[in-house]
């Protein structure tokens, strides 16, 4: 077992690795350089060789990339072009922001899509298993953003009773900063709850049709048992695998779900920077979103890893 | 002795070599009739063919043009000369809707065919070869996975916007860029599956060359598999293109990109939910389309549930 988890945590720090390269590289995909683009208009070429040369871009780009990536690791990850102010310190007010969403989100995806699951494989083919399945097809087919728009207009315009924008933090008021992520995170989670309800009811079907459970039919355990004790646990499984994977998704869809909101997380600072151009910005919060991501990953493959020994000698 | 005159490599050929392919064709007739009798493939697919039907002939279908700031009044609500309303410039919400259509087609096949081609070469060779370049390929796919595909897809569009291109260009490249990494995976996991089969080393004995073999041997049947990726990555595709026009990314106003459409709409929801209603369904149901016709595809294609 520690070999599998030391294997799974190299791994982890070679794509981190990766992730830093291309980062790092891709803003050299931009026709131009940064400087040209934001500088370019306005300053002679003299001026502009000389702000190359301040930030160390007249350098060879592996030296460049060393440079950058030490500070990095140092968690430094230089100043907004934009606003002028330190980007570690944003990042730090921004990132539990973020990840209480998403927090919320998962747990929302995971109550309903297990329950929903577990019920529609108790009667398959039924009218609650139709009702169930259409409902997961179709929140998959959702895009965050219209189902957002719809829950905005039905919650807060019509019914008014919960917040259409903005955010208060969790220690400074829990049952409002609830109720302000409570749209965005339902808005957020569907489809992930829509994942794993499909996920719950076919893996519990499977389950149920072995053997082990016809003989725990015919000895005579009650259906609740059956189904709490020998089924569910089994089809726990690949339930929860899913969840892994679906959890680190739940950080992209953040992305769009915190711009619309208006929640000053992560994600909204990286779409920001996207549309002012703001690129020291960009590769920092790319780093850190991508850098979560994969941690997330790879948390779920270890957790894998533990409940399923199979899959350790793969 | 020429090719072919063998009567040893003709048996090979014949009995082996050929036998996947063979258990495949069983007659276009009798393929249908069992596409058919999978009733939800053939509804998802009947969706997808409105749809497209309504991108090629938008010139005819669309009542007004979705650019006429003068198609009616600003914000009216539906009636029986604007079926889905006006939007905040009093254009003709269902014109848009329909030519939105085109974006979405154009964007989703060309991203996904880009993505197909790409990612099956690079997965064919990586399965075919092994080895380093197998390493390679391998690292090239994890890497991709390693980042959240919306965040991916929005910086190489951002990056990519701005070099004088047409709009969608950057948006296809971006689409391309994180579903190829999906098609390699099948590929090389369908190459690696073939590679081992007995007809592939008679090939190989028979001194058929590399090229030769993965034109005649290996591609035709990754294909298979791959369909279903590509109606997946299709689908993907039309509400990644949505989520990046939303947020700027896309294609720019005052294209008819459904996605654009909503962002517009979300500033006055509660004056004209219409405007943001319709173009959410528009995206929504097609997405619905592929992928039941996905789910189809993959019971159509999986051997053990005939």
């Amino acid at each position: 077992m520690n070999r599998y988890i030391v294997q799974k945590l190299i791994s982890l720090l070679l794509v981190q690795f990766g992730i830093s390269v291309v980062v790092f590289y891709m803003i050299r995909l931009v026709p131009g350089d940064a400087v040209d683009y934001i500088y370019g208009l306005y300053m002679s070429s003299g001026r502009i060789e000389e702000i190359r040369a301040l930030w160390g871009l007249d350098r060879p780009l592996v030296v460049q990339y060393l440079e950058w990536i030490g500070r990095v690791l140092q968690l430094d990850f230089g100043r907004s072009l934009i606003s002028g102010y330190p980007i570690a310190d944003e990042i730090f007010s921004r990132l539990p922001v973020t990840l209480h969403l998403s927090f919320m989100a998962g747990t929302w995806s995971v109550i309903f899509g297990v329950t929903l699951g577990v019920i529609a494989s108790r009667y398959p083919n039924g009218k609650i298993d139709g009702l169930v399945t259409t409902t997961g097809i179709l929140g998959l087919a959702m895009p965050h953003f219209w189902l957002a728009t719809l829950l905005v207009l039905v919650f807060a315009v019509y019914l008014n009773i919960l917040p259409s924008v903005g955010y208060v933090s969790l220690l400074e008021d829990p049952v409002e900063s609830t109720l302000s992520l409570m749209l965005p995170s339902l808005a957020l989670g569907t489809t992930m709850a829509a994942a794993v309800m499909r996920m719950a009811r076919s893996a519990m079907l499977d389950v149920l049709a072995h053997e082990y459970i016809r003989t725990a039919r015919a000895k005579g355990v009650r259906e609740r048992r059956v189904f709490s004790r020998h089924a569910l646990r089994n089809a726990f499984i690949p339930v929860l695998t899913l969840i892994g994977t679906e959890t680190g998704k739940l950080l992209g869809g953040s992305l769009i779900i915190e711009q619309i909101f208006a929640i000053p997380g992560i994600g909204q600072y990286a779409v920001e920077a996207v549309l002012s151009r703001d690129y020291p910005v960009l590769q920092a919060t790319m780093i850190v979103i991508a850098g979560s991501y994969v941690i997330i990953n790879t948390l779920a493959d270890i957790g894998y890893g533990l409940l399923d020994p199979r899959v350790r000698y793969d | 002795m020429g090719e072919g005159t063998n009567p040893v490599a003709e048996a090979v050929n014949t009995a082996d070599m050929r036998q996947p392919a063979a258990r495949r064709r069983e007659g276009p007739g009798r393929a249908w009739r069992r596409f058919v009798r999978h009733r939800p493939a053939v509804v998802g697919a009947a969706v997808i063919v409105v749809y497209l039907l309504a991108a090629l002939l938008a010139d005819v279908l669309a009542p007004y043009d979705p650019l006429d700031m003068g198609a009616g009044s600003r914000l009216s609500g539906p009636d029986a000369a604007h079926w889905f309303g006006t939007d905040e410039f009093g254009r003709d919400v269902l014109s848009r809707v329909i030519y939105g259509a085109r974006i979405a087609f154009v964007v989703g096949v060309l991203s996904a065919m880009g993505a197909a081609v790409v990612g099956m070469s690079i997965g064919v060779l990586g399965g075919y070869f092994g080895g380093l370049l197998d390493r390679g390929v391998t690292m090239l796919i994890d890497l991709v996975f390693a980042f959240p595909t919306i965040l991916l897809a929005i910086a190489v569009a951002a990056f990519l916007t701005g070099g004088g291109m047409p709009p969608s260009v950057p948006v296809i490249i971006a689409l391309c860029v994180v579903q190829a990494p999906h098609f390699a995976r099948v590929a090389r996991g369908a190459t690696m599956a073939i590679k081992a089969q007995p007809f592939v080393e008679a090939a190989q004995v028979l001194g058929g060359s590399h090229p030769r073999i993965i034109r005649s041997h290996i591609a035709p049947n990754v294909v298979a598999p791959l369909l279903v990726q590509f109606a997946l990555s299709f689908s993907y595709a039309i509400l990644a293109e949505s989520s990046l026009s939303f947020l700027g990314v896309g294609h720019p106003p005052p294209a008819p990109s459904w996605g654009a459409m909503l962002t517009g709409a979300y500033g006055y929801v509660e004056r004209a939910p219409w405007a943001a209603f319709f173009p959410g369904m528009a995206i929504t149901l097609l997405i619905l389309g592929f992928n039941i016709l996905g789910d189809g595809l993959r019971d159509f294609f999986d051997p053990t549930r005939r």
